[in-house]
């Protein structure tokens, strides 16, 4: 099955969550990001490579990440890292995603509530 | 569209957004390092399109699309950007009743420091008296002027349109150009009065006139500016960099 070269709507901010999860692996710069969540993705998604920095920049200006240019294999490059902060905001951004996923694939698996059966709203 | 192309059409795009120059460069500089990156590894890897530039826009994105999420995240990074309507709409006339209350304030501790003895300003040297009259005026005219100027800085931080900020402006010349106060300093035998409020009148309609329009001018001077800075082709040094990464490429 060939996947959707568009993400639906609702996958707007898994690239800050990824870009968070793999900088807090290791410091990186933009174009090692991009291929590392190629790689950890299985190339199930895709977003236009560009739109990755200004994610990061936004990040920097939270203070989530830190930048710095260094030099990497004789190249200039902008190398990014986590900060505690960024750590942290990981944290809740993990705990919020898996809570969202649990909703809706309890949704979606058709686990309904008592009541919904018969066509009666549900009472607590 | 070939890399050069690309690059100065986001440098465009994101000028015509209205985002600062620095950050325009910033993000041209690391996406030519990306796109470097990606036809240096195709070349190697030897693959179809290790010399082509063909899908270059599919892999990177188009740049009327990159323009658009790097303004959203841009005003994604500050409070003002998040809420524009709270900072541009609601907050301002607040903003400035707040700033005048401090003014006065200031002045109004100043003068009771000075009255300590009870003669009051007939006992004050000249000097004195005229600063606090000029300090009245001046407490009048400022506040207003410094909140438009601050919500045209905030507008250009966060990449917001000359609109939001106009508008604030606006409101805020609006309330500036109705307040009217009116001091009398205390003397040995009366205690001074300073009566704030809103309301028009002949009397005094100069300092009004001017309360109105220092901030609308504020106002019409950014949005003149950003109007500006929308027209001009992108920056030399832009083009330095898309001209160094072609050349590179």
């Amino acid at each position: 099955m060939t996947a959707a070269r568009t993400n639906p709507d609702f996958v707007n901010g898994v690239p800050e969550l990824l870009a968070l999860q793999l900088l807090a692996r290791r410091p990186m710069y933009g174009y090692e990001l991009v291929r590392a969540i190629e790689t950890s993705t299985g190339q199930d998604l895709e977003f236009g490579e560009g739109c990755i920095y200004p994610v990061l920049h936004r990040l920097e200006q939270q203070g989530a990440l830190e930048s710095r240019r260094e030099s990497v294999n004789g190249r200039s490059r902008v190398v990014y890292r986590a900060t505690p902060g960024g750590r942290k905001k990981l944290a809740v951004s993990t705990a919020a995603w898996r809570q969202v996923v649990r909703a809706v694939d309890q949704v979606l698996r058709g686990d309904v509530l008592q009541g919904d059966q018969d066509g009666q709203p549900a009472v607590a | 569209m070939d890399n050069r192309q690309l690059l100065e059409r986001l440098a465009r795009e994101m000028q015509r957004r209205g985002l600062p120059a620095s950050y325009i460069q910033r993000y041209v500089d690391e996406l030519g390092d990306h796109i470097h990156d990606s036809v240096e590894e195709r070349t190697h890897a030897m693959s179809k399109d290790a010399h082509g530039s063909t899908d270059l826009t599919a892999r990177i994105g188009d740049p009327i699309r990159l323009a658009q999420v790097a303004a959203a995240e841009y005003r994604k990074a500050n409070f003002w950007g998040r809420h524009p309507i709270l900072t541009f709409l609601l907050a301002p006339i607040p903003l400035v009743v707040v700033v005048w209350i401090a003014m006065f304030a200031a002045g109004m501790l100043t003068m009771y420091g000075r009255n300590e003895g009870g003669d009051g300003a007939d006992s004050w040297p000249i000097p004195l008296i005229w600063t606090s009259i000029v300090w009245f005026r001046v407490a009048s005219v400022i506040p207003p002027a410094l909140v438009a100027l601050l919500l045209c800085y905030l507008a250009r931080r966060g990449g917001l349109s000359w609109r939001w900020s106009l508008a604030a402006c606006l409101l805020v010349a609006v309330i500036a150009g109705l307040f009217r106060g009116q001091l009398e300093l205390p003397r040995a035998m009366s205690k001074g009065q300073l009566m704030l409020g809103f309301g028009f009148g002949l009397a005094g309609w100069f300092q009004q006139l001017l309360q109105f329009s220092l901030p609308l001018a504020t106002g019409l001077g950014f949005a003149w500016w950003m109007a500006q800075r929308h027209t001009v082709s992108p920056s030399a040094q832009t083009t330095d960099t898309v001209e160094g990464f072609r050349q590179a490429a």
